[in-house]
């Protein structure tokens, strides 16, 4: 067990005994191990503590929820009736003419491409084989580089997560079309990636103004897995 | 455990905060009702039941909830009078004890730390203020271990990482990350 396995041991709390002392001999002899654990440390409590604010104030808010408003009765003329309904209709308008943006916005608060879980990089190390080129280009934001390197593999022999990898690259790039192609075959190989699969699918497909499908995509996603759950929600929640 | 409950549950853990708005608005009639007795006090019983569901919320969320082997209520209020008690026992008022909690010791030292939660230190907000500039992989991956406390085995299934190895070296490049961000604000 490395040291990292020790700390990491810690905040699982999942030590044996013999670890344990292991663990707290490190902590009065080796300075650096001190010092990682204490950053560790607070990092928990302040995350702890952030995140049970962050809680607490929500909980505070539903209480002002059930005020119940008082609502002012007024009797509207009828020139404030005309105008009114003139300045809702500009309303609509201006708000049906940003239809577009919209969805750029939300796409933009959305979208950030999946972490490579598959294939770690360790930098320094020589990358002999195209995967592992592939992946690191990848993890440097060199989109164009990785979908070469990606492409170049054989399509018979690279593990189905690549057509995933690939369908990230490609919404980089902003290629749509062929990213929703690439996700969907990603989905007939019924990899383990397959919920952030449609996750992808219902951004690329929101990027391309194709509410519907987006929505189909979201709800998949809801019904069948955990990923993105709260996101999906709150993005259908904005579309409907 | 109630069908209803282990529904309740497993929305919770995945975070859903209508879900939690749900549970708060549920058991709190009932709950001030038992409360009241005790005279702590309109605000301190809120921030009390606030606590409780802190308890409930993180207790859910770290997945140590799905074998509950009460009732959701009965929990809620096993919590409630260990932090009512425990508030009255600081004010040196003697309560008769009531030693039947449902809960373990995972649960009493998660309801201690969330009873005596101290303000965050200036270096905590540096370091919280930072946390939230992280990428939102970094920020799911170390809120997942150090928040929910979910080990790296769980994490690798939770997420659908390859293996630990994958989700170790991910989680170093984020502390390394966030170390970074907090040198560079010096």
């Amino acid at each position: 067990m490395n040291k990292e396995d020790l700390l990491n041991g810690f905040f699982e709390n999942s030590l044996t005994e013999e670890d344990q002392m292991r663990f707290e001999n490190l902590l009065k002899e080796d300075a650096d191990f001190q010092q990682d654990f204490e950053f560790q440390r607070e990092l928990q409590r302040a995350i702890k503590k952030g995140k049970r604010a962050e809680t607490k104030a929500f909980l505070a808010d539903i209480n002002g929820d059930k005020i119940p408003h008082k609502t002012k009765v007024f009797k509207l003329n009828k020139y404030w009736a005309a105008a009114s309904i003139v300045f809702l209709l500009a309303l609509a308008y201006t708000f049906f003419q940003n239809k577009g943006v919209d969805n750029d916005k939300l796409y933009a608060t959305y979208f950030e491409p999946y972490a490579n879980v598959v294939k770690p990089i360790n930098r320094g190390v020589s990358l002999e084989n195209m995967e592992d080129r592939a992946f690191s280009a990848y993890e440097s934001g060199e989109y164009e580089e990785a979908l070469r390197l990606f492409q170049s593999m054989d399509a018979n022999q690279a593990a189905p997560y690549i057509n995933f990898y690939k369908g990230i690259s490609l919404m980089e790039l902003e290629r749509y079309d062929e990213a929703i192609d690439r996700f969907e075959s990603y989905l007939d190989s019924q990899g383990n990636l397959s919920s952030r699969a449609y996750w992808y699918l219902a951004l690329s497909h929101l990027k391309k103004g194709e509410k519907d499908e987006t929505i189909r995509y979201l709800e998949m996603l809801i019904t069948k897995a955990d990923f993105k759950r709260v996101d999906a929600q709150k993005l259908l929640d904005k579309l409907d | 455990m109630i069908a209803n409950d282990l529904q309740i549950i497993s929305q919770l853990k995945i975070g859903d905060r209508q879900t939690l708005k749900k549970v708060y608005l549920e058991y709190k009639v009932a709950f001030f009702n038992f409360a009241s007795r005790y005279d702590l006090g309109q605000e301190a019983l809120e921030d009390v039941y606030q606590d409780v569901i802190l308890v409930i919320n993180e207790k859910a969320l770290s997945g140590k909830m799905d074998e509950l082997s009460c009732s959701l209520k009965t929990y809620v209020f096993s919590v409630g009078k260990y932090m009512v008690f425990e508030k009255l026992r600081k004010k040196k008022r003697v309560v008769a004890v009531d030693s039947d909690y449902v809960f373990d010791n995972h649960d009493s030292a998660l309801i201690d730390d969330v009873l005596n939660e101290d303000e965050m230190s200036p270096y905590q907000q540096l370091l919280y203020a930072n946390f939230s500039k992280l990428s939102g992989t970094c920020q799911e991956l170390i809120k997942l271990f150090y928040y929910q406390g979910l080990t790296i085995e769980e994490i690798v299934e939770a997420q659908g990482y390859d293996n630990k190895n994958v989700v170790k070296s991910q989680k170093s490049r984020c502390l390394r990350a966030l170390k970074d961000l907090i040198k560079n604000n010096e």
